[in-house]
């Protein structure tokens, strides 16, 4: 044991050895002189002779090696420069702050180790089931969910609207240590779980676990049933803003610093955002999965005689459209600063049915084509009469009675000569 | 392989099976015969998992399956064909084997399966051969002929790879010619892959043919069971199924 200790030290020697030469070559290869970080963006200000004067001063005149074998000696013997940013000895900015970072770390692993062998176990004692598939869906939204988006959320909820816990600031584990968990929760938790995706997945997974034992018009039915009951939930309590909704909600961030604020940037976003969920669909109507999914759309019964869990590979399915439009959900706010809860009203869901109608079953650019035309022909109608409703559901009616497969099966059906349809 | 020790299935107050008991040797033919309404379907149908048993149990290759799904039971090697033609008749003939065969590829049901599609063509092939069906693999499934349906169907659960194959009434609606064919292409297949075999079977001169062994169900209870010849002089059979079946 000592002797795997002592062999584990000394091989983190050349691993800290690399670290520190990567990090400062890096550092020196970025665009931009450390000078700028010295005397700010008044550099102009500055006579070359000075800007000379100070480069001498901090050794940058010096060759790359030369500089890093300087600071590699001051950081051996204790000295570690001073920050830039504060002009404070290096080891006073980092100090205070170690306290903070090993008690978060320590918990995350905690809380990761107590949530991962957990799920880990149940998941390994059914394997291919429901649980199994909860964990290691969790498992890849927890990796996939970059952790700023995380920790916004938690904090939103935890600290701004529920107050359970506080949103910034720290007590020292010594001083009072329910008072410090309560202050290191929040970073714990948003390092150790991705909890939105959590909260879709887990809504998913229960609707559908309930939906997916009915068929067809049933199962349709009890999904719109859950949507009413979320509807319900979140236009009578006031813990999200009741029926008026969250209001002033910041514009999304692709990631920090990029804010979609403008209607362009939106418009890019969204177009992007839907060529990525064509091609994803696209990829998963190709892949095994989806083949699976065709067969049981055909005959449900045959496709359970040849092995397949017909309700997993529907939950499955559930879930994931559940993401892709959780994901769609999510470039909202950029249109309009609020959310309120009619978007959960099961109304909307009905919006979407009916531009797949439009547009053509089972096929993946009918929807497109016919969430287009419906949003089209709503804007352009409702601009001229007020019951515009009427004339959409008659455009509606005409669909479904001459062109039942959708704006898609238009095309095919004027390609079609006539005649052979009775074939 | 399979072992059905007092098997009772009841709807309600009918009794669709009243304690039927038999043993399916590896390797063997073995035939359920009856009249209509004996109780053969919903003996497939208990054995593979549609419906749950109401009494008795049901062991395949030393395993228990009494009330297990249908899909966990195809994946314990039973696969069955249905009295009435079950395909996926909307996509094509390679489509049809090819989502059954990769059932049993390593990537089933696991994560990679979202963005992978395993490549099972060499068995399909292998199977569409087997059966003539290799010159229709591109059409629609709904667009084959009856016999040529009846034939996917037997490889939709061939694909599955199984050591027992159920099948229920294979040549029901085939042409008397068609049979004679149907019944030698089933028999040298057994063979071939060293199937255990249960059939439900109408057409006596099918059974006789093919069966190493005979059961006779007659209102939900066994009355015979032995080899083709035994049955065939057996007086019970005679009066119970012989006499009332053939219309």
């Amino acid at each position: 044991m000592a002797r795997y200790i002592v062999g584990r030290l000394l091989a983190a020697i050349p691993v800290i050895f690399v670290i520190a030469l990567t990090v400062f070559v890096l550092g020196r290869l970025l665009p931009g002189d450390p000078i700028t970080f010295i005397v700010g963006t008044s550099q102009a200000t500055y006579t070359p002779e000075q800007l000379a004067v100070i480069r001498r001063d901090y050794g940058l005149d010096q060759p790359i090696y030369v500089q890093f074998a300087i600071w590699l000696g001051k950081a051996l013997t204790g000295d570690f420069g001073r920050s830039f940013q504060s002009r404070q000895p290096a080891l006073d900015v980092i100090v205070p702050r170690m306290l903070p970072t090993a008690q978060i770390a320590i918990q995350t692993w905690i809380f990761a180790v107590i949530i991962g062998i957990g799920a880990g176990v149940i998941s390994a004692t059914a394997p291919n089931s429901w649980k199994d598939w909860l964990g290691t869906l969790t498992a890849l939204f927890g990796a996939a969910i970059p952790f700023f988006l995380t920790a916004s959320l938690l904090m939103f909820v935890f600290a701004l609207r529920l107050r359970w816990l506080p949103a910034s600031g720290y007590v020292p584990i010594y001083q009072d240590p329910i008072a410090s968990l309560r202050s290191t929760l929040l970073p714990s938790l948003t390092l150790c779980l991705g909890l939105a995706a959590v909260v879709v997945g887990v809504y998913a997974l229960t609707v559908s676990y309930f939906a997916t034992t009915r068929r067809g018009i049933y199962f349709a039915l009890l999904t719109l049933i859950f949507a009413e009951v979320i509807y319900t939930f979140f236009r009578y309590t006031q813990t999200f803003g009741g029926s008026d909704g969250i209001q002033g909600l910041p514009a999304s961030q692709l990631w920090p610093g990029v804010a979609i604020d403008t209607p362009a940037r939106l418009y890019y976003l969204v177009v992007a955002y839907l060529l990525l969920a064509y091609l994803a669909c696209r990829a998963l109507v190709r892949s095994h999965f989806g083949q699976v999914l065709v067969a049981i759309r055909e005959n449900e019964d045959r496709a359970r005689f040849l092995g397949y869990n017909v309700q997993r590979y529907k939950m499955g399915v559930c879930m994931i459209s559940a993401i892709l439009t959780g994901l769609a959900g999510a470039l909202y706010p950029g249109r309009a600063a609020y959310a309120t809860p009619d978007l959960l009203h099961w109304s909307i869901s009905g919006e979407f049915l009916i531009m797949v109608m439009i547009g053509g079953l089972g096929t993946l650019v009918g929807p497109i084509i016919g969430g287009v035309f419906f949003t089209v022909l709503q804007e352009k109608v409702s601009s001229y009469v007020q019951w515009y409703n009427i004339v959409i559901g008659l455009v509606l009616v005409l669909i479904v009675l001459f062109v039942p497969r959708g704006l898609l099966g238009f095309r095919h059906a004027l390609r079609r000569r006539p005649g052979r349809e009775a074939a | 392989m399979l072992e059905v020790a007092g098997v009772s299935k009841s709807f309600g107050a009918l009794a669709a099976l009243a304690g039927v008991s038999f043993t399916v040797r590896e390797g063997e033919v073995f035939s359920v015969i009856g009249p209509n309404g004996a109780g053969k379907s919903t003996l497939f149908n208990v054995i593979s998992g549609l419906h749950a048993p109401t009494g008795g149990r049901i062991v395949l290759r030393g395993t228990e399956i009494t009330g297990r799904p249908p899909e966990v039971i195809n994946r314990q090697g039973l696969a069955k064909t249905f009295q009435i033609t079950n395909i996926f008749p909307g996509i094509s003939v390679y489509d049809n084997v090819r989502v059954a065969a990769q059932s049993r590829t390593p990537v089933s049901g696991r994560l990679p399966s979202l963005w992978r599609l395993p490549d099972v063509e060499g068995p399909v092939m292998e199977l569409l051969g087997a059966f003539g069906l290799t010159a229709r693999r591109g059409d629609l499934a709904q667009n084959l002929s009856h016999g040529e349906q009846r034939y996917l169907e037997i490889c939709l659960a061939l694909a599955t790879d199984p050591a027992l194959l159920l099948l229920d009434e294979p040549t029901a609606g085939m042409t008397p010619g068609e049979t004679k064919e149907a019944t030698a292409l089933i028999r040298r297949i057994a063979l071939d892959r060293s199937l255990t075999v249960l059939l439900i079977e109408h057409d006596m001169r099918v059974v006789m043919g093919i069966s190493d062994r005979i059961a006779v169900l007659h209102f939900g209870e066994k009355i015979a069971e032995g080899p083709p010849e035994v049955i065939r002089s057996d007086p019970e059979v005679l009066d119970a199924c012989l006499g009332g079946a053939d219309e």
